[in-house]
């Protein structure tokens, strides 16, 4: 028996930047749990692909969902009257690890985390899986 | 001498080709239109190849190489399915600057390539040794996860299996969307997924009704959702990955270009495309011989 993906990311390609756009203006414009619940495992599937074929989405993607992860997190903390979900949270802090790791040969990617504030809100979170993920932004 | 080579006798040493302007590709019988495979025609040609590729593997291999023929129809079928991979073909009797250049002496020899450079060279014509040199050329370009976040990324994809009350569904369905037993079959299919003796509905007439699906519509959402309670049975998803994949192509693009505020169809959209990332355990064969994959996959969704 042998398993193999009948989809990568090269087959994905024709449609993975309107897919990235859809879930990124998704995950910053609602406040829908359900929708940023689905946005998160979307973005975990596509990091845990292209981890597993080693081979990365293009750097523009790579850093739109990375700014879109970063400020879901922001907005999490800032809406303190809503319910914590501490499930998703550390569902966004896995896929910025991800994505983070995905892009870390990228200037541009280096650059963007540090414009958004990565670690200051990596640090708002508890959690040594948060602590590993400052590791890497440290480490680019 | 190493098992499975093709040693080329001292007497049948390899002929300098008469032109290598053009090397045309080795005659075998799969449809090009599938073919990824690469043909250099130079030294030079090679190079570009494997430095615009983060990992390409190359067979070099010879007219006149039998075990050549055998592994020939695997290395096809695995630069199908690893598509992550650039897959060269070198014949060395018609390409002998690029076989002297790599030193080949034998055939089949195979080289594979990691950012450009070599990463690991055999011989011989033994899959299970071209499937352990290509994962562990895959593993050796994967970025090194620290442990927390390794654990996280060696669970399964997430999916959304749950299916919608189709009660509600078919009372709140816009009119003329379905032809009446194709909604009995998807009714049926939904209500009864576990069941693997249920047939599932006829997949190439569901992916025309969503390729022609106006989206203005009152619920459209609801007709994605069928689609994306289906999904979840791998003979659904693994049919949309292969041969529907321009079907979801066209409803992310569709619902990519509506208002934001429709977040419904939003929500099913992107749990639409999350069964795509199925991992398959199913027999070698089927997978990686698409003559019989294919058939497989129609009788299954007859």
């Amino acid at each position: 028996m042998f398993s193999t993906p009948l989809t990568t990311i090269p087959s994905l390609q024709s449609f993975l930047p309107e897919m990235v756009e859809l879930l990124n203006s998704a995950v910053l414009a609602t406040k829908s749990p359900k929708l940023i619940k689905a946005v998160a495992a979307a973005f975990f599937n596509i990091a845990r692909l292209s981890l597993e074929e080693s081979v990365a989405p293009d750097e523009d993607e790579i850093i739109s969902i990375v700014v879109a992860l970063v400020e879901s997190l922001k907005n999490m903390r800032v809406n303190e009257t809503e319910k914590k979900d501490p499930e998703l949270e550390r569902l966004l802090v896995v896929c910025l690890g991800g994505f983070i790791l995905l892009g870390r040969d990228s200037e541009g990617t280096k650059e963007i985390l540090g414009g958004v504030e990565a670690i200051d809100v990596l640090k708002g979170i508890e959690g040594a899986l948060a602590g590993e993920v400052i590791g890497l932004i440290e480490g680019l | 001498m190493i098992d499975g080579v093709f040693a080329r006798p001292p007497s049948q040493p390899i002929a300098p080709p008469t032109s290598t302007s053009t090397i045309p590709p080795p005659s075998f019988p799969t449809a090009q239109a599938l073919d990824t495979i690469k043909y250099p025609a130079s030294v030079s040609d090679f190079n570009d190849i494997i430095t615009s590729s983060k990992m390409s593997v190359a067979f070099f291999t010879s007219a006149t190489c039998g075990p050549c023929k055998m592994i020939e129809p695997h290395y096809r079928s695995l630069s199908k399915s690893r598509t992550n991979i650039k897959f060269i073909l070198v014949d060395i009797g018609k390409n002998y600057a690029l076989g002297q250049a790599h030193g080949i002496t034998a055939t089949p020899t195979f080289k594979t390539f990691l950012n450009g450079q070599q990463f690991a060279e055999w011989k011989g014509a033994n899959k299970s040794a071209l499937d352990d040199n290509l994962s562990r050329l895959i593993e050796a370009a994967r970025p090194p996860l620290p442990p927390n976040l390794r654990g996280h990324y060696s669970q399964s994809p997430i999916l959304f299996p749950r299916s919608p009350p189709m009660e509600k569904v078919l009372s709140q369905l816009p009119d003329n969307i379905f032809p009446k037993p194709m909604l009995q079959s998807i009714s049926t299919f939904l209500g009864k997924k576990e069941d693997t003796h249920v047939l599932v509905p006829p997949l190439s007439n569901w992916a025309e009704i969503q390729r022609k699906l106006d989206y203005d519509l009152e619920n459209a959402w609801m007709v994605v959702d069928l689609l994306r309670a289906a999904m979840s049975d791998k003979r659904v998803s693994g049919w949309f990955a292969i041969d529907g994949l321009s079907t979801i192509e066209h409803i992310v693009k569709r619902v990519h270009a509506r208002d934001e505020k429709e977040w419904q169809l939003r929500v099913v959209t992107v749990q639409l495309v999350h069964p795509l990332y199925y991992r398959l355990i199913i027999d070698r064969e089927l997978v990686f011989n698409a003559v019989d994959y294919y058939p497989k996959f129609t009788i299954l969704s007859a």
